[in-house]
């Protein structure tokens, strides 16, 4: 048996985690302010308004500060896939290779000629064309995060697929059933929106920093407006997708949903923790151990967000370890007997087709396929092993979901306080939308380790643990190009930022928006 | 009719010439607006993007970080660190078939 190093797996993970969450620092405000823009270029092309161009115009450009700066960051992504995780790359085989493709595609052809056309049009197209180009700026990006969605979501629920033990790779049966699946709808519906909201804080934030400024007043009111109404709109949305994601979830990846939840203990009317402070690690050796120092629980509620039902019982970690016959659950120990009886038969039929024995190849093919559903167990001894880090899963999604309300308090406020025409006096309102920015960022993030870490150790659910994707490569390489990942991001963010901050503050001093 | 070189010089000193009309061009890519009509649609464009990236202002630093990131992704990081493991070291889809296989059943 070849024995996997943990430190390059270990390393592996870090990095795509660095290089997939510094890429995802530039997508979401890409996905919700190519909205914006466009919303604002309708207004100024009805109402021919100058005040709405100079608007359009400026948050076209940090728009475009956003887009040049984040383009091709995803890229090294798919290196990743080639030289990190190559046994994975091609386990997945054309299910993760024709989303991408078609995301490559639409990428080039909607975002990279349109955007051309709304950057160089003022003035040289017509205006109806030049709107145009703005919405299919906006709907491409967002279908260019639909197919990297769709891709992630098969990871996260594999389905439409079959695997084929002569190549190593899973073939796509159905297209339909990869692009439909109720995780790939639920992921690219919640994950866009919580792009859409990201971007009207943005919006709403800088807008507040010119109010605070007490310049280009009318100009930044206006872009609150926008901000704000956006913002609101797809924050209800979030909260809607987001309660059907968790149910997906729970229906799923049930392990993801107990770790969300710090739920140890399986019950019927299961309660929502609201808030809590865990004590220390759950130890899946001393069921009686009180995990939470402090909670603050709805009765009933996760049971009910959960299956719609108050009195629906949520499995927790130890009855998913350890099964729970009276509500139909498997243990993952007899998961674990499986995927060791999937992986064993594998190999018998491989050897029996190369001893040209075909009967005892059919009857091990046969074997294999009946337990294919639990292959990635037969990886592990100890079930613990498939326990995602609790604490850090259960406060990234506290936190996505407490600054997810807070976002939705804060865009009614401001719309409230700008309709009763008292926004510049209360001050304190501006500067919290000013800092809720780095909040949206933060929140953003917290959403993508709910979803990958909360997965662990899977990298195809159920099929694929890490430790089984990852390649046979010098851990000395993944650990210098995660160094030199780590200092080219950091370069961009930083160019970024200064970037954007000279646009705004030039703006802010362009007293022409009066 | 009047000659390329002079609707440039037309489109340049931003006058607004009427030119002869080519109908069919027009009509089908009939959004760009330019004063050079009778050029074909391939020159439209690449006019259409010159002149959009000399008029740039924060657009030059923007695209210089594009090329620099994106020397350092190719030039660099794919040449150097990111060969694709299973393409590099082995030359059929059978051999690399075999390799994962063998990865799926030994590894632990």
């Amino acid at each position: 048996m070849e024995q996997f190093d943990l430190a390059l797996i270990d390393w592996s993970r870090a990095q795509f985690a660095l290089t997939a969450m510094y890429h995802w620092i530039f997508v979401p405000l890409t996905l919700g302010l190519s909205f914006i823009v466009a919303i604002m270029m309708t207004i100024y092309v009805k109402t021919g308004d100058e005040l709405w161009k100079k608007i359009t115009k400026f948050w076209m450009t940090l728009f475009g500060i956003n887009f040049a700066i984040g383009v091709a960051t995803g890229i090294i992504l798919e290196f990743e896939f080639g030289t990190n995780w190559s046994n994975y790359s091609w386990f997945v085989g054309d299910i993760f290779g024709a989303p991408l493709a078609i995301e490559g595609i639409m990428a080039f052809f909607l975002e990279s000629t349109f955007i051309a056309i709304l950057f160089f049009g003022w003035g040289r197209v017509k205006p109806g064309f030049h709107l145009l180009s703005a919405w299919l700026v906006a709907i491409g990006s967002n279908l260019s995060a639909l197919w990297i969605l769709v891709a992630n979501a098969w990871m996260q629920n594999p389905v439409g697929m079959q695997f084929n033990p002569d190549t190593a790779r899973n073939e796509m049966l159905n297209f339909w059933d990869v692009l439909f699946s109720p995780t790939a709808i639920n992921k690219f519906l919640h994950t866009i929106s919580s792009g859409y909201v990201l971007s009207a804080v943005f919006v709403v934030g800088v807008s507040a920093w010119f109010l605070i400024k007490k310049r280009n007043v009318i100009f930044a009111k206006r872009s609150m407006v926008i901000g704000a109404v956006f913002g609101l709109l797809s924050s209800f949305y979030l909260i809607l997708t987001g309660d059907e994601s968790a149910r997906e979830v729970f229906r799923t990846q049930p392990m993801k949903f107990a770790a969300m939840e710090g739920l140890y203990d399986g019950e019927t009317n299961a309660p929502l923790v609201v808030i809590g402070l865990m004590k220390q690690l759950p130890d899946p050796q001393n069921p009686n151990l009180e995990r939470f120092a402090f909670k603050l629980e709805i009765p009933n509620l996760l049971s009910y967000m959960a299956a719609l039902n108050p009195n629906a019982f949520v499995p927790g970690i130890r009855d998913l370890i350890h099964g729970n016959e009276e509500h139909g659950l498997m243990s993952y120990y007899e998961k674990i007997e499986k995927g060791k009886i999937a992986i064993q038969a594998l190999s018998e039929y491989k050897t029996a087709l190369e001893a040209k024995d075909q009967a005892t190849a059919d009857e091990n093919l046969k074997l294999f396929k009946a337990n294919y559903a639990y292959f990635g167990y037969g990886y592990y001894d100890d079930p613990h092993s498939l326990i995602p880090h609790v604490p850090l899963t259960f406060y990234s999604f506290h936190l996505m979901v407490g600054l997810g309300m807070h976002f939705l308090i804060l865009f009614i406020v401001i719309l409230v306080l700008i309709f009763r025409k008292k926004i510049e006096k209360v001050r304190w309102v501006l500067y919290v939308a000013l800092w809720t920015i780095p909040l949206a960022y933060i929140a953003s993030q917290a959403g993508w380790i709910v979803a990958e870490l909360g997965r662990q150790p899977w990298v195809v659910q159920d099929l694929m643990p890490t430790l089984s994707a990852v390649s046979n490569i010098d851990k000395g390489a993944v650990m210098t190009t995660f160094w030199i990942f780590a200092i080219t991001f950091t370069v961009l963010l930083i160019a970024e930022i200064k970037i954007m901050v000279s646009q705004i503050v030039s703006q802010s001093k362009n007293e022409g928006g009066h | 009719m009047i000659s390329i070189s002079e609707s440039f010089s037309n489109f340049f000193a931003k006058k607004t010439t009427a030119l002869s009309f080519n109908y069919t061009i027009n009509h089908i890519f009939g959004y760009l607006k330019f004063n050079y009509c009778q050029m074909t649609i391939f020159h439209r464009i690449f006019y259409f993007y010159r002149d959009g990236f000399r008029r740039m202002t924060v657009g030059k630093q923007l695209w210089l970080i594009i090329f620099i990131k994106l020397f350092i992704m190719f030039a660099i990081l794919k040449l150097f660190f990111f060969p694709n493991f299973l393409q590099t070291n082995f030359s059929t889809d059978e051999e690399r078939s075999d390799y994962v296989l063998e990865q799926l059943i030994n590894k632990k």
